[in-house]
């Protein structure tokens, strides 16, 4: 995605640079855009702003554009980008920070993939493990697909491979609690 | 030898013929393995997308629910072993650590992030000595080695083979009497936790991968994640090869001949029946 940057329409905030760098450990000036985190990324061609332009946003203070940016989103987590960096630029964090900063300032637009993280966590925190069938059945109320996977749930199911019931652990206060102290109370 | 034992939440479901097999070699191999008491779920890569502390919490828990005893955990899930491992390397940070244990109300950090996390295959090339002179059924495959992401990156965080060339996986293939195939697949990415929310992206992956191996020749996919396991099996696209994919510890039983390890196959959605019958020089 081609994005021209005028102040009217994007501010840019230094601070904003600064606090990607804190929030991430990673000294994001070192990227002079080689575009190697791009070229290796597999969901690159999915994302509107890919690794190596999403770094740049941040580099120029354009915190709009980046914290609303769904690349992130689509970031799969797999660390090529952050293995190849010839500067050690450890990337693949720098999309998890962004993420956070933009659920943190309600800018966040990442759709199904934001859903089902949130579904996935609220899982842990109420059971203390994941359980696939009520992550998948609170997923499908919430995006409305409520057909997906239903074939391939009831294949698994059939092969004993989706328990019925959650485990519930003897420590599940203390997961709860660990999700309060990070989450600041406990709802997603 | 004894060591600790944090399946994850796969392990107990969509991956249970990785539970099976890993509990049959451990005890084939006079390795006794016991679960981490009342562990949570280390969070996988909902928790590190979003929340950076929750994400080192979850398995700082585990790792305190480890520590103390003295023994080795064992994470055959590849999401696990990273996440106990960065938890561990970050409470080994002075200025992450306090952070992490108030949150993960862990009360001894310091033993915590002495806890040794192992994967299967570093486990299985750790113990070759036990296993290598047991080998009574030479697989005869040809076996595209699949690592995947979790198991050899981030290299600075696991430091056990090389993250671009990876080779340890293909060696113990080998030594199971199985040719491990040159494919491009070995390191990429199979959509790992977006397979739920984005499905088609996950399909384009696996789909490529699928096809990779299957022009190398390869008659199966060894991969050491559940993860990989379950989407290279469910987000196969409709033309791509049905190539069975197995757990290295469900081929490890098989060249071993452990009992039981013919019916693991029963749990994948693509039947392994074929190669299974074929490993060992069968029929």
């Amino acid at each position: 995605m081609r994005l021209v940057i005028d102040r009217r329409s994007h501010p840019l905030d230094p601070d904003f640079t600064a606090l990607v760098h804190s929030a991430s450990g990673q000294a994001l000036s070192l990227c002079y855009q080689c575009r190697k985190c791009t070229a290796g990324c597999p969901m690159a061609h999915a994302m509107d702003f890919w690794p190596h332009k999403l770094i740049r946003l941040v580099q120029l203070g354009a915190q709009g554009p980046a914290l609303r940016a769904h690349g992130p989103w689509l970031c799969a987590g797999c660390g090529t980008c952050s293995a190849r960096c010839p500067n050690g630029l450890d990337v693949s964090r720098v999309m998890d920070a962004v993420k956070e900063l933009a659920e943190a300032r309600g800018l966040s637009r990442g759709g199904r993939a934001r859903l089902f993280h949130r579904i996935f966590l609220d899982g842990i925190r109420l059971f203390g493990r994941q359980h696939e069938a009520t992550l998948l059945a609170r997923y499908k109320l919430s995006s409305g697909n409520l057909l997906g996977d239903l074939v391939h749930g009831l294949r698994l199911a059939i092969k004993g491979k989706v328990p019925p019931l959650p485990t519930l652990l003897r420590g599940r206060r203390s997961v709860a609690a660990i999700f309060a102290r990070t989450q600041g109370g406990g709802e997603g | 030898m004894k060591y600790l034992y944090y399946p994850g939440c796969s392990l107990h479901a969509t991956a249970k013929e990785y539970d099976l097999s890993t509990r049959a070699v451990c005890a084939g191999l006079g390795l006794a393995l016991e679960e981490v008491p009342d562990w949570n779920c280390c969070g996988a890569s909902s928790a590190h997308a979003t929340n950076h502390l929750l994400s080192l919490a979850l398995p700082a828990r585990v790792l305190g629910l480890a520590a103390g005893s003295g023994l080795d955990v064992v994470a055959p899930c590849a999401a696990c072993y990273n996440r106990l491992r960065a938890a561990g390397r970050a409470l080994c940070d002075p200025a992450e650590a306090p952070g992490i244990a108030e949150a993960a109300g862990l009360p001894r950090p310091t033993e915590a992030a002495g806890v040794r996390v192992l994967s299967v295959l570093e486990l299985l090339v750790a113990q070759r000595d036990r296993w290598l002179a047991r080998v009574r059924r030479p697989l005869g495959l040809k076996v595209a080695a699949y690592y995947g992401c979790l198991l050899v990156r981030p290299p600075g965080l696991l430091g056990f083979d090389a993250a671009e060339h990876p080779r340890s996986l293909d060696r113990l293939l080998e030594d199971l009497g199985a040719t491990p195939v040159d494919w491009p697949g070995r390191i990429d990415c199979c959509g790992g936790g977006l397979s739920i929310a984005r499905p088609d992206l996950v399909r384009e992956l696996c789909g490529r991968l699928l096809g990779w191996a299957a022009r190398a020749g390869a008659e199966v996919i060894a991969t050491a994640c559940p993860l990989c396991g379950l989407n290279l099996e469910m987000r196969r696209p409709p033309r791509a090869p049905a190539l069975p994919v197995l757990y290295l510890t469900e081929l490890v039983g098989l060249a071993l001949d452990l009992p039981g390890a013919k019916g693991w196959g029963r749990y994948h959605l693509v039947s392994p029946a074929g190669v299974t019958r074929r490993a060992g020089g069968g029929a």
